[in-house]
């Protein structure tokens, strides 16, 4: 797989992160990366796959055990919980 | 020029289970904000979710009553993306293995019946919701984490008639699960549509307008209709139909751009990690089964079956409540006549007195509905004593015993009648003779005679009944 | 009395329950060493409220073997009332509002936190350096690298700072440091351990895991942090491990990849490790080379895996509830791209980038699913060869300490965790433990089991340790 510096770019904005000042740098690291990764395209495999080892199932809950509550992180909000200010922009 | 439009409805409706999807905090409506909220809610750095097996059991049911075929084996998958709303960054959703798929509906499209597939519907977290004031920005996370089942149909909907009947059927069905409050205003159901035109003889349809933030079933319907327009009107001009959000507005009656999807939103989902995997039993699959109520469309079946009117079979399926109640006590009773009392003297006193038809002792009323199709009470009898059943009087069958005493039976009551026809031959042949006037004579008589203990009506319908075999 | 915490725990615990110390002699010693030592092997350290519970705890008891030991805890195991920053600008400033699974039992067994330690930035990070905090030193040498990313924490106990402390995996990031400074450190088996309260990083890989100066005592510290929990659902419902009948009543068949032993190693390492080998024969186990061929895809497989889940992960720091977040800003997207373009170091940044990548819509299939497979390739491979062998030995890493400070290139980051990985990757528990040294570098060998057998791992490490003398 090809890595051009658009795609590199497009990678950082997806996960909000602002590399515009150091492109090369990152695009360089990342195309080293990638290099490594990209060895596992063509390895040859059965269907299966493995999300999580000792994979669990079935289990829920059916209580309501409120363990830990955040009442302290909201101890001073009343209307809600105040983010931002947003900007007219 | 003739064009085609085709819809398909995005549902997402909450589920009223006791707690939250992915944690014990309480789902509830109206509390204060920030009450019910736990460090999972917030998505605090190294919390895990949990799963709600009531929160499964009641998207299995929605499933089924859809007709949706099952993923027995399910997972939960992220969906990633930043939105302030969003806690964790993703939401758990179910991307690969929705609980169910490939189901459908039947609605009636003037006097047909008409099949709209379900492409999936699966189970989802909600997000919190944002408060704006002035131009400050707060967020109340009692709705994160609150369960939610996304509905998506095929695009198999033709027009806004069809789209609100869908609505409609969809909202009953979750309704009479008890799985949703299905209010569109308290935001426990909401709906977008995807509305898309083309020209008849198109065959590739034009883009995907997703219309969302519709307040309300019959807002869809006009929201639908203003797509069709608009986009009809941009064809017309030469224009392309852009890909795009909007949202109703409802005091201009119109749909308003939100945003241009330039690319592809990705969501990059995988398997969420941090939850055990679900498998459905068959006994899972009938215990769900076996929990479920009788469903509209099934009872309307059985209703009209049983020789119910169609008028009162739409007002008793129109609320759940008093179609369960109907139905528990259905094998004890004249269900004809039952039906009718329902759909008068109880919805009318129930409105009155602002009570509900499940604190109607239901012993007691199957007494008194009893007491009415044997004719052992009046009409009017009968208001008058479900008033004071509505008012708690235990001792109903006392009461009817008591009035009963007065009242003559309907046999004694056609004695009373033959005797007093034959005393009056010559007004019987009037009435053979066609003169209608008689039947006030003989009315007059029959009240001077049983000293107005018997009902009217009845005596009326009586006399006619005798007369126009004598006749 | 001096270098109290430098005793054996059982000493200690004797000392304790005669009343010649008090739990407040411990933290006392501890804080001098802290402070005085110069490794900065610590983002905060929690002596105040150390000192009050040592104080409590005077009234109580000495009813169990940890009863008022001091312990220190890698930055990103959530600890309530007490900054959990992750080494990152990020959380500079963040203060959990609850314990994590794990420092409720230390609590419940009376054991004082009395820091946490430095790592690299959000567990990303071989060698200490990626800290926003500033890098950690070896003790052995401060020109060396400790490893990291549990780096504060294995330097915390090979300094004599303080006998226990916990560290995190997730691709070798306990047993690595712990070979490079030649302390004893588990991952234990996947979902032997809550992982509630420590704040991920490869969910699917990651475990909390004990570094301490010797294997019984790390047996011992397992002890009291492994159990099922109901707060994590990929928690293992098995019996809990107990410390006790460490002894080992067969010989072991023992199985080495030939991998391990191949171009990939340092000869500094094959130094120490072969020769141990030869011991390990003459001690009347039975070791076999075997072939496992999907173990040369460990570096690829973490890559796509941890990055993916890392980047999905690390979303969550917005900046918006708590974090880095910025003063002047256009819109949300600008707030957050600000928070994290500035919490972030570039060492995360890249991380989730590549993450990011092999999760999108056009690559989630070629990368993401395709590691999935490759996953469990590996780890079918690794449970036939646990059919016929007992246990699998291998160097802990292809190389002993190297200079701090060293340019690499951003793919050599991952090298040092090429032998740990395909642990994290099946799940099987797996230890690291000094075998000896080459010049003054500790050297660490890697034995690992089958699920939920870390019982046997400790046995044979214990029998191990005596024969060598280290």
């Amino acid at each position: 797989m090809n890595i051009d510096k658009k795609t590199v770019l497009h990678v950082s904005k997806l996960c909000r992160i602002d590399i515009e000042n150091d492109l090369d740098k990152y695009y360089k690291e990342f195309e080293a990366i990638m290099d490594s990764v990209n060895e596992i395209i063509d390895v040859e495999v059965t269907e299966e796959l493995m999300v999580v080892p000792n994979q669990q199932k079935n289990r829920y809950f059916s209580t309501s055990d409120l363990r830990i509550s955040s009442e302290e992180f909201f101890c001073d909000s009343k209307r809600g919980f105040k983010v931002f200010k947003r900007c007219s922009k | 020029m003739m064009f085609e439009t085709i819809v398909g409805i995005e549902i997402h409706a909450e589920l009223k289970t006791k707690n939250k999807m992915f944690s014990p905090a309480l789902n509830e409506f109206g509390s204060a904000p920030n009450k019910n909220v736990s460090v999972i809610d917030l998505g605090l750095p190294g919390t895990l979710p949990k799963i709600n097996y009531e929160a499964i059991e009641m998207a299995l049911k929605a499933a089924l009553a859809l007709n949706c075929k099952i993923n027995k084996k399910m997972q939960f998958d992220r969906k990633n993306y930043f939105y302030p709303d969003l806690p964790k960054g993703y939401q758990i959703t179910q991307n690969e293995t929705p609980i169910g798929y490939d189901g459908f509906v039947e609605i009636e499209v003037d006097g047909e019946t008409k099949k709209i597939n379900i492409e999936r519907i699966h189970i989802e977290e909600d997000t919190c919701k944002s408060l704006h004031e002035g131009d400050e920005t707060y967020l109340d996370y009692n709705r994160a984490g609150v369960p939610l089942i996304e509905i998506v149909t095929k695009p198999d909907i033709k027009n806004d008639k069809e789209a609100i009947l869908y609505l409609e059927k969809i909202r009953e069905i979750l309704l009479y699960l008890d799985v949703s409050d299905v209010k569109i205003e308290e935001g426990s159901m909401r709906c977008e549509a995807n509305v898309s035109i083309k020209k008849k003889e198109d065959l590739k349809l034009g883009n995907k307008v997703e219309v969302k933030n519709i307040g309300s079933i019959s807002n869809v319907g006009k929201a639908i209709l203003f797509e069709e327009k608009r986009q009809e009107k941009l064809i017309l001009s030469g224009e392309e139909i852009v890909t795009e959000t909007r949202r109703y507005d409802e005091k201009l009656g119109e749909t308003v751009l939100m945003r241009i999807k330039e690319t592809k939103n990705d969501y990059r989902y995988f398997p969420e990690p941090d939850l055990s995997i679900i498998m459905l039993s068959d006994s899972h699959i009938e215990k769900a089964k076996k929990e479920m109520p009788l469903l509209p469309d099934e009872m309307r079946k059985k209703f009209t079956l049983d020789g119910i009117s169609e008028i009162n079979i739409k007002t008793i399926v129109a609320s759940r409540e008093l179609s369960g109640y109907f139905l528990e006590i259905y094998e004890q009773v004249d269900v004809i006549e039952t039906s009718k009392i329902l759909t008068s003297v109880v919805l009318k006193q129930l409105n009155k007195n602002r009570k509900e038809i499940n604190e109607i002792d239901k012993e007691g009323f199957v007494k008194l509905v009893n007491a009415r199709s044997d004719k052992k009470i009046s009409s009017d009898q009968l208001e008058a004593m479900f008033v004071k059943l509505l008012n708690g009087e235990k001792n109903i069958e006392e009461q009817i015993e008591n009035e009963k005493s007065d009242m003559l039976t309907s046999q004694d009551l056609e004695k009373l009648i033959i005797t007093i026809i034959e005393q009056n031959q010559d007004s019987l042949d009037k009435y053979k003779s066609g003169d209608e006037r008689v039947l006030k004579h003989f009315m007059g008589l029959i009240m001077k005679e049983t000293k107005g203990k018997v009902d009217p009506k009845e005596a009326n319908k009586q006399l006619l009944e005798l007369l126009s075999k004598l006749a | 009395m001096k270098n109290i915490l430098n005793l054996k725990l059982t000493e200690i615990n004797e000392l304790l329950k005669e009343k010649k110390i008090k739990p407040i002699d411990l933290v006392n010693e501890f804080e001098e060493k802290a402070l005085s030592s110069s490794l900065n092997a610590f983002i905060t350290l929690n002596i105040e409220a150390a000192k009050k519970r040592a104080i409590e705890l005077e009234g109580k008891e000495v009813d169990n073997l940890f009863f008022g030991i001091p312990i220190v805890l890698k930055d990103n195991i959530s600890t309530k009332n007490l900054k959990t920053t992750c080494a990152s600008k990020m959380l500079e400033d963040y203060i959990p509002i609850f314990d994590a699974n794990v420092v409720e039992k230390m609590e419940q067994k009376n054991m004082i936190i009395v820091g946490k330690t430095n790592m690299d930035e959000f567990a990303m990070g071989g060698t200490g350096e990626t800290s926003y905090f500033g890098a950690t030193k070896n003790p052995i040498d401060e020109t060396l690298v400790p490893g990291g990313s549990s780096s504060g924490s294995a330097v915390a106990v090979a300094a004599g700072i303080v006998p226990f402390a916990l560290g995190s995996d997730t691709g070798g990031s306990v047993r690595q440091p712990a070979a490079f400074c030649g302390v004893v450190g588990l991952k234990p088996t996947y979902g032997r351990v809550s992982r509630f309260g420590l704040i991920a990083f490869g969910s699917s890989l990651d475990q909390i895991g004990p570094i301490t100066r010797d294997v019984t005592e790390n047996a011992h510290l397992f002890e009291v942090i492994n159990g099922f929990s109901k707060d994590d659902y990929t928690s293992a419902d098995v019996e809990k491990f107990e410390a006790k009948d460490l002894k080992l009543n067969k010989k072991l068949k023992v199985a080495v990849p030939k991998f391990c032993v191949g171009e990939n190693i340092n000869d500094e390492v094959l130094s120490v490790f072969l020769p141990t080998l030869e011991k390990i024969k003459k001690m009347g186990h039975q070791v076999d080379y075997v072939e496992i061929p999907f173990l040369k895809y460990s570096i690829p497989l973490y890559q796509v895996i941890a990055l993916a889940e890392a980047s999905s992960n690390l979303a969550r720091f917005d900046g918006l509830k708590y974090g880095y977040s910025p003063n002047q800003y256009d819109n949300f997207d600008d707030f957050v791209t600000k928070s994290r373009s500035v919490g972030f170091g570039a060492e995360v940044k890249r991380r989730m980038m590549v993450g990011t990548y092999v999760l999108s819509s056009e690559n989630v299939d070629i990368y993401y699913k395709k590691a999935l497979q490759v996953r469990q390739e590996l780890t079918n491979e690794l449970n036939s060869v646990y059919k016929n062998y007992d246990i699998i030995l291998s160097p802990a890493t292809p190389t002993a300490a190297f200079p701090l400070g060293e340019k690499r290139k951003p793919n050599e980051a991952f090298f040092d965790d090429l032998l740990t990985i395909p642990f994290n990757m099946s799940g099987h528990p797996s230890l690291s433990m000094p075998i000896g040294k080459c010049g003054i570098k500790p050297i660490g060998m890697q034995v690992s089991s089958n699920y939920f057998e870390e019982k046997k791992i400790y046995s044979f490490a214990i029998e191990l340790e005596k024969e060598l003398g280290v």
